[in-house]
Parts: C-alpha cells; structure tokens; sequence
C-alpha cells in the first residue's frame, strides 16, 4: 500500500481527537504519533530514524499556540520541509487567511472533523509528497494498483458465484432470505442562541 | 445517540464496536475530567476561564457526534464570549451549565448502554 509505514504527527490538546485521528488513519497503515505542546513535538519529531511524513497540528493549544510551533518548524532547517495540515475550530476568513499566507499551508482542516475530509487531505499530502520523493517509480505503484485491482475483482467474482448459489437455493425454496435496511438520520445542527429547552435535544 | 453513534462509526469507516467503543470511553474519561473541575471551581471561576473550558468539551463533543452535549455547550460558549465580565453567578450560566451537564450524564448514560449491547464495556 501506498501509505503504509507513513508516519503522521498529531498534535493536539485532547487524548480523545488524538485517538480519534488514530483510529481513523490506521485503516490505511499509517502510523500516528502523538503530541501536545513543544516538548513532546520535538521528543517525538524522529520515528525509528527519520523525520514524521506529515504534522497535523491543532492552532489551538492550552501551553504553546500553534502557530507558535508552526513558526518554529518553518525555522528549523531539518524541519521546515514537514508539510503541515493545520487543525481548528476557528474557521473565520481572516484566521484562515491568514494562516495560509503566513505558512504557506497546503491544506486546513476545520473542527469538528469530518472524517473523510481530513482521510482525503492527509492521504492527497502524503501521496504528493510520496511521488516528489519518489519520481520513478509511478510503473511501480500502477503495477500494484492493477494487482489490487485484481484482488478486487476475484473478491468481487467470488461473492458472485455465492449469491448464484444463494439465488438458485431460494428458488428452490431451502432457505428464505431475508434482509432489513436500517436508516440512519443526519444530525441536524440546532442554530438557537442561547436556550436550548430539554424536549429539543438530539438525544 | 445510537443513531449519532452509528453515523460516526460510518463516517470513520470503521465498523469494530471494540475500537470505537474505547475512543468513546476516553471521551467519557477526559469529559468527566473537565466537569468536574469545572464543578469543584465553580464559584470562583472566572466568566474567560469558564468559556476555554466549555470551548474544550464543546469541541471534543462534536468530534464525536454527541451532539445534544455539543449544542448546549455551544450555547453556554457562545453566552459566555458574549459576557466575558459576567461571573458565574448569573442566572443564565448557571441554568446552561445545569442543562449542559444533565445533557452529559444522559448522553453517556446512552453511550454505555449502546455499548453494552455489543459486548464493549464501558465506565462512567
């Protein structure tokens, strides 16, 4: 895979969102590891030898601001080169505006996160990345991706020959099959000021 | 909060109730951190002091579609920009802050039991 043994830094106030960033990388093998302020960014900057691939970095940090880590990274020669996808729940235009231009960010990610917005930027990052470090070897990853593609389609050929069988048991009425959707609502976001009356919440 | 519970676990594409059970309890342990000193410092909390902490709670709830925590708590947050040089004694803060944490012990009431049913345990 791609990205497998990439490594990816999280820094952020709250164990939970780190956990959280974790668990929703490691479906593609990426490891991730952990910070919240200076210190533990720099104890931890180095994974088995070599630099982190990518800084996810909350701009809202209780000890250090982000920005403040971000301006050192930018200042360090061994680390200026780190790309970093900024993290926050400030999602005004001039913050953000001014963030990019400042660090020259590629990419900014608005909390709460959205699970498949923040996959596709960290995975779009570590793949341009990946390619500029590696320009040779496009054959390569096309030959795995057929390989995958492959694997894909004798999987996909597979659960067709079973429901074949499936198909020709129930016509000959040896077992009944039976399937039930479950639907699941969108949230809806409650956009009152300040009170909120206990028969309204979401629960 | 089943409903938010599996929405979550769709959008993270994850489908072990192990794994998202254990983000969950951290979640339960980390807030249950911040209620609690907030409840212990109450009366000599300041109105500033009191929003960076609601805006922590808010921000980690929403992570993680609990949403009727995260909407009280963005009331609570949204009050308290809004009347920094308030204290705590207000009524109204205090009504949000009794809303927010009645919201919080039933959705983590909810959370447990969900879990429970596909045999992750989880702790209050």
């Amino acid at each position: 895979m791609l990205f497998t043994g990439k490594v990816v830094m999280v820094i952020d106030d709250s164990y939970t969102i780190r956990h959280q960033v974790k668990l929703l990388l490691s479906k593609y093998d990426i490891i991730v590891i952990e910070a919240y302020d200076k210190k533990s960014m720099l104890n931890h900057l180095h994974y088995k030898g070599r630099l982190v691939d990518l800084i996810l970095m909350d701009l809202g940090l209780k000890e250090t601001t982000g920005t403040s880590l971000m301006r050192f990274l930018q200042n360090t020669e061994n680390y200026k080169h780190i790309p970093i996808i900024v993290l926050t729940g400030d999602a005004t235009k001039n913050t953000v505006l001014e963030v990019i231009s400042a660090y020259k960010l590629e990419h900014y990610a608005i909390k709460p996160i959205d699970p498949k917005n923040l996959s596709n930027k960290v995975l779009t990052v570590l793949e341009k990345a990946h390619f500029s470090e590696h320009p040779g070897t496009n054959d390569d990853v096309s030959k795995r991706i057929k390989a995958h593609k492959t694997n894909v389609s004798n999987a996909l050929s597979k659960e067709a020959d079973d429901l074949i069988d499936m198909t020709e048991n129930y016509k000959a009425d040896k077992f009944s099959i039976g399937a039930k959707k479950e639907k699941t609502t969108k949230n809806k976001k409650d956009s009152s000021k300040y009170h909120i009356h206990p028969e309204n919440l979401g629960h | 909060m089943e409903n938010h519970i599996r929405q979550f676990m769709n959008d993270m594409g994850l489908d072990s109730f192990d794994d998202i059970g254990f983000l969950y309890q951290d979640y339960i342990n980390e807030c249950d951190v911040m209620i609690n000193a907030i409840d212990a410092n109450i009366e000599t909390t300041s109105a500033s002091e009191l929003e960076k902490q609601i805006h922590n709670l808010k921000g980690v709830s929403a992570n993680l579609y609990v949403q009727p925590v995260h909407q009280i708590a963005e009331s609570l947050d949204s009050y308290l920009k809004d009347h920094l040089h308030m204290t705590i004694t207000d009524l109204e803060i205090q009504s949000l802050w009794t809303q927010l944490r009645s919201s919080y012990n039933k959705a983590t009431d909810e959370i447990i039991i969900f879990f429970a049913k596909h045999s992750v345990s989880i702790t209050h």
